[in-house]
């Protein structure tokens, strides 16, 4: 396979991917009890959108068993077959049937057992279609004879039904299709033009030439093809793909009359795409330049037409790109902060009045360019459905997702990235948080548990909060396991919240936990450790009885942030602007390290003691005040000197021991300014301030 | 050919050949009463072009095809069309 081929592989395969979410989904919703023509619609739309594609790269066992898939939903679609949750869960089987096929395509041909899978899975589709499977083929030696008559045909004294009369005299007409999908509608429909097409079997003794001749004197005027028995699915491809009708209906005709296994069928309409020079590897291809659109559409255009109609439209655009030009952003907004200071400084009234029009533009290409990168939560948030609906079922729990604010929007990268840790979570929730309907109905709970999912923005990071309405956290169970492990020698003089964090320990996680996540070998440990990397805190909040709520508290890793410019001896920090609160003078404290405000205590840090400074200190120093997860901080500089713009810049390895620091960014004058890590900061003055005793009471 | 209209069991009865000299005629006057029952016993002949215009007026006028004379029936049957009429009720 050629790179650009496999390139379009993995197009094909994330497509695919979406394609299945989407129809997961809708599947899902018609389990809860939507009952909505557009989740069948939807669900069907994806299976043969999937079917398509998988056609363009002769993926034959996707193809087959997506159609079988198809057939299913089509008797769904138009009501012969009512949807109920057996057959919901059979076709989530089909899901996750496809969603493996797609994915060893990446790599080799479908292993066996995976087929063998697939054909259990289509038997029981065919026993939901009234038990009737593929091969109940009657005509292995009959004729199949396809004719479109001319429009000219009865003006010109001929008419189809002689011929057919004739063909009859030939041998046993075994099915005759009369087929109107030419005839136009009434009004410009000529009743003396013929717009008739037919779809023949017939067993006869007769030799092709015999039969050529009943369409003798029509052959001019109208397309007849002649498929000899026992012809080649290759060659049934061609048949369908010359025909005007769309393969999908032309198809269920071969198979209700018989001259088609559904297999054969599956197997031609994998050859007919790819064989056909009409039909290229589609728009994958299009964009590489290696077709030309006007073709891919021509070829594509039925099958795309019962496509995404509906759905969002998107461009994929490779993630560098998008980096490279939000790093161009990050740069643009440094240089026209520069412009706007020179601006400011000159009497040019007209030339500043121009840069402040170009730096609101510049301000909003940055927020969309921002914008580029972050994607809802909502399509991972969504995924758990499957996982709770799963889950429970194997448990015997009843449980329901309730997801809220979907639509909160976060970096791509750290959507990636906590999927996984907050698979973890819901399912420890469902695994141990909520009891069986059983001991729920004995605790007088609602049998039905509940499980709540919800993100929103706070303080410029995201909190995403999943509560359940389960048994709590047990102090004394955590504690003894914590004992029992080595962990911990005894739990007096912990704090709950303390004794709750246990259980992101490593080595905490049971073996027979780990058997239950089916491998996945994520450990609660991991699930800290994650959000850690991301720079974000886990939080658990016990209500005893009544459940928990674990909080994970992300920044936005924004590439640009809004900043407080300060300036501690020579050199300049940036306070990422909302987490500062306010701004004060730092009064008389002596050697204190906390202060008064407004009858409460204030730890704070001083900026000069943390970077050792030695430059003289200054007779004014300043506060700023910072807030982070509902904790309050102060931090000591020797001066405020505004908002700013800034780009984040990464800080190499080299200073990864310095923990308060969160990244770099270059100023206007060329200098490096530190980004200050407020979370980690106020940490630490609130541990300082811990240990230390401070109590309101020294204030009194 | 004729086509009358029968008040009590609100049908039409087609009668005579329905061939492509009739077409023409019978797609207009049908296509003016769409919905009603059309009666095919007295049918005495019928081509391709009458069968497709049964075809059609039963697809876009809603036109139900009823008593099928044994001519009709014959084409019907030959083109795997038997479902388009309905027996006589």
């Amino acid at each position: 396979m050629t790179l650009d081929l496999t390139a379009a592989l993995q197009t094909y395969t994330v497509e695919s991917q979406e394609l299945l979410e989407e129809m997961e989904r809708a599947l899902l919703a018609l389990e809860a009890g939507r009952e909505d023509p557009d989740l069948i619609d939807a669900i069907f739309r994806s299976a043969h959108t999937i079917k398509g594609s998988s056609g363009m790269f002769g993926l034959d066992a996707v193809v087959a068993f997506a159609h079988e898939v198809e057939t299913l939903l089509e008797a769904v679609r138009s009501g012969q077959q009512p949807i109920d949750a057996t057959l919901v869960t059979l076709l989530l089987r089909c899901h996750d049937h496809i969603a493996a096929l797609v994915h060893s395509t990446l790599d080799e041909d479908a292993p066996a057992d995976l087929l063998a899978q697939g054909d259990a899975l289509t038997a029981q589709l065919h026993a939901w279609l009234g038990g009737a499977p593929g091969d109940n083929r009657t005509s292995d030696d009959a004729w199949h004879i396809s004719l479109r008559c001319g429009q000219e045909l009865f003006r010109d004294g001929m008419d189809p039904l002689s011929i057919l009369r004739y063909l009859g005299t030939l041998g046993e007409l075994i099915s005759v299709t009369t087929l109107d999908d030419a005839l136009p509608h009434a009004e410009r429909m000529d009743p003396t033009s013929c717009y008739l097409g037919f779809e023949i079997d017939l067993k006869t003794e007769a030799d092709k030439q015999e039969i050529d001749s009943a369409f003798e004197f029509i052959r001019e005027s109208s397309q007849v093809h002649l498929i000899p028995p026992g012809s080649k699915p290759a060659q049934w491809a061609e048949l369908i793909q010359a025909l005007p009708e769309g393969h999908d209906k032309l198809g269920e005709i071969l198979v209700s009359t018989g001259v088609l296994t559904r297999h054969e069928l599956a197997a031609a309409m994998g050859i007919q795409v790819i064989d056909s020079p009409a039909k290229p590897l589609g728009d994958i291809l299009v964009e590489q330049g290696l077709a030309p659109r006007e073709a891919v559409n021509a070829a594509l255009g039925r099958q795309m037409h019962a496509g995404r109609t509906a759905g969002e439209r998107y461009v994929r655009v490779e993630a560098d790109k998008l980096d490279r030009l939000v790093d161009l952003v990050g740069e643009l907004v440094i240089s026209s902060t520069v412009t706007t200071l020179r601006a400011s400084h000159s009497n040019d009234r007209a030339l500043q009045e121009a840069v402040a029009t170009s730096s609101r533009f510049i301000e909003e290409v940055r927020d969309a360019a921002l914008g580029l990168r972050m994607v809802p939560i909502g399509g991972t948030f969504s995924r758990f459905q499957r996982v709770v609906h799963d889950l429970s079922q194997e448990l015997g729990k009843h449980i329901e997702l309730v997801i809220s604010g979907g639509e909160t929007e976060l970096d791509k990268t750290v959507v990636d990235r906590i999927g996984d840790p907050l698979t973890h979570l819901v399912r420890n929730a469902i695994d141990h948080a909520i009891e069986s309907p059983e001991e729920r109905q004995a605790a007088g709970k609602n049998p039905l548990g509940r499980l709540q999912l919800n993100a929103h923005h706070e303080n410029g990071s995201i909190l995403i909060e999943l509560s359940d309405d389960g048994r709590g956290l047990d102090r004394q169970r955590i504690a003894n396991k914590a004992i029992e492990r080595g962990l911990i020698d005894s739990a007096d003089g912990l704090s709950d919240q303390d004794v709750f964090q246990l259980i992101f320990a490593p080595g905490f996680s049971t073996a027979e936990q780990v058997s239950n996540l089916s491998g996945r070998g994520v450990g609660m440990d991991v699930v800290k450790r994650t959000i850690e990397d991301l720079r974000g805190t886990v939080e658990l909040e016990n209500r005893p009885g009544q459940g928990a709520t674990v909080r994970l508290r992300m920044p936005l890793t924004l590439a640009i942030i809004d900043g407080f410019l300060v300036s501690v001896g020579d050199a300049r920090y940036v306070v990422p602007l909302d987490t500062v609160e306010e701004c004060m003078e730092l009064g008389e404290v002596g050697r204190r390290d906390y202060l008064d405000l407004r009858g409460e205590v204030l730890p704070f840090l001083r900026l000069r003691d943390l970077l050792r400074d030695t430059t003289e200190t200054p007779a004014r120093q300043s506060v700023v005040v910072v807030s982070y997860a509902g904790k309050k901080a102060g931090l000591v500089v020797d001066r405020l000197l505004g908002e700013l713009q800034t780009v984040i810049k990464p800080l190499g390895e080299v200073f990864s021991a310095l923990k308060w620091i969160s990244g770099c960014t270059v100023l206007d004058v060329g200098q490096v300014g530190l980004i200050l890590d407020v979370p980690v900061l106020v940490d630490q003055a609130e541990r300082r301030e811990a240990t230390s005793g401070h109590l309101t009471a020294a204030l009194r | 050919m004729s086509i009358l209209e029968d008040d009590e069991h609100h049908r039409l009865h087609l009668s005579g050949p329905l061939t492509i000299y009739e077409v023409d005629e019978v797609k207009e006057r049908l296509l003016a009463q769409p919905g009603v029952t059309l009666d095919l016993s007295g049918v005495t002949e019928c081509d391709g072009s009458g069968l497709q215009l049964l075809m059609l007026i039963h697809r876009d006028a809603g036109t139900r095809l009823t008593a099928p004379s044994d001519a009709v029936t014959d084409i019907l049957h030959l083109c795997g069309l038997s479902h388009l009429a309905e027996e006589p009720s």
